[in-house]
């Protein structure tokens, strides 16, 4: 099929007017990045008071329950970020699943400590989601701002999928800072945040991850 | 005779390669990406060179308009830039840039009704053919009107499976990789919209010879 002549020359002048960065600058961006929202995470958690705010709880179960949660966080960051050579990403199903298990598995691998500990004291949770949602702000803020306007498929689910795997990481942090496994507090204070996360990311993931035409300055 | 020539452009389905060879084209449109998304500003009139052919067939054939086809062109290739960063090396950029082309198509018809507007003096608003002999220029033309009328019936995702197989001359799995299925979908969705054009086309066929008697 013939194409314009002066299609090319327009086409080229465009790009050239529209600034993109080369992949060794994104790769360099996001290192950065990442970076900054792990020490802000850092920060924050000993802020709230680290490892030593779960004390009253045997440490060994401590680190039990966290190698758990990272395993599960581990695992979400590879179906979700991993690409292979698929420009398109993962399928919608693959990241579907990540937002339909991370809050399953969070939920019954805490309960599978409930029983082999008292727990210190009773908590309803808010300082467990609020901190769950703070931890998991910087890599979710990260992560939507690289992809902003590059998924092609399923944004939604997509935006879902990235903030399931942001909330897997802040529930590691959470895990090492509270010492309770009683399943109400679970709910409400580890798991609630991860789905209210999903949810901001699922309405966010449509606005803000969707590809969308791109138009030269001059509006041709 | 315009049937006939219709069951001979559509071909078999079962020569659709689940797992052709990539072409020669494709490699080099994979290779100029990567020398892009590397920083190489030169490469990005290679990549048009290869990519923009095709995806203005592509979007011809979906808007039926040179202006709005023009336009999404250079929306995708403007996206395909902006979005450099993130090209894999050694992943395929035709399946990428039809996916891209193919949401800017999607986009364009919920903002405004489907136009088709043909214009008889403009060349490029010809229809596609297949195959087309120069000896049987009018009655090729013919028989891929008559798939055409055809294909207008079947539903969308059939259609545009069919047109990226036979028309774009993707293979199984990037077809698959553009639409966002499996290759076993895919495959399925081929089969079965040849079956319907076949089934089509002798109908047409059919009452023809039923006029001539």
């Amino acid at each position: 099929m013939n194409l314009p002549s002066d299609l090319k020359e327009r086409v080229l002048a465009a790009a050239a007017r529209q600034d993109a960065p080369t992949r060794p600058q994104l790769e360099a961006r996001a290192a950065m990045a990442y970076a900054i929202a792990a020490s802000a995470m850092a920060i924050l958690f000993l802020a709230a008071g680290g490892v030593e705010h779960s004390q009253s709880r045997p440490f060994s179960y401590t680190i039990g329950i966290a190698a758990g949660a990272s395993a599960i966080a581990l695992a979400a960051t590879v179906a979700v970020f991993r690409r292979g050579r698929a420009m398109l990403g993962p399928s919608s199903r693959a990241q579907l699943l990540v937002v339909l298990l991370v809050p399953a598995l969070t939920f019954g691998w805490m309960l599978l400590w409930h029983d082999h500990y008292v727990d210190p004291f009773v908590r309803v949770g808010f300082r467990c989601l609020a901190l769950t949602l703070l931890l998991a702000s910087g890599p979710l803020f990260v992560a939507t701002a690289l992809r902003s306007g590059t998924v092609l498929r399923a944004p939604k689910v997509g935006g879902a999928a990235i903030a399931a795997a942001s909330g897997a990481w802040a529930a590691v942090g959470v895990d090492l800072w509270c010492p309770l496994t009683e399943t109400k507090h679970v709910a409400f204070g580890h798991v609630l945040p991860i789905v209210l996360l999903i949810a901001l990311g699922a309405v966010f993931g449509e606005t803000l991850l969707r590809a969308r035409g791109r138009r030269s300055d001059d509006g041709v | 005779m315009t049937g006939d020539a219709a069951l001979q452009l559509l071909g078999d389905v079962d020569t659709i390669d689940e797992h052709a060879k990539t072409a020669s084209g494709d490699v080099a449109a994979d290779a100029a990406m990567d020398r892009y998304a590397g920083g190489d500003a030169a490469a990005f009139a290679d990549l048009y060179d290869h990519l923009a052919p095709r995806l203005y067939g592509f979007l011809m054939r979906q808007l039926r308009n040179t202006t709005q086809a023009e336009d999404l062109l250079q929306q995708a290739m403007l996206q395909i830039h902006c979005a450099r960063a993130s090209y894999i090396s050694g992943a395929r950029v035709v399946p990428w840039a039809f996916a891209i082309a193919r949401n800017l198509v999607i986009d364009a018809h919920r903002r405004r009704r489907r136009e088709v507007m043909l214009d008889p003096d403009d060349p490029s608003a010809d229809r596609p053919t297949l195959d087309p002999m120069p000896d049987e220029v009018l009655q090729t033309k013919q028989a891929a009107r008559t798939i055409e009328r055809a294909l207008a019936a079947l539903p969308e995702s059939h259609r545009l499976t069919f047109e990226l197989l036979k028309y774009d001359g993707l293979s199984l799995a990037e077809a698959s990789e553009v639409l966002g299925i499996t290759v076993a979908a895919a495959k399925v969705r081929a089969h079965r919209t040849y079956a319907a054009l076949r089934a089509a086309v002798s109908g047409a066929t059919t009452s023809e010879e039923g006029v001539e008697r």
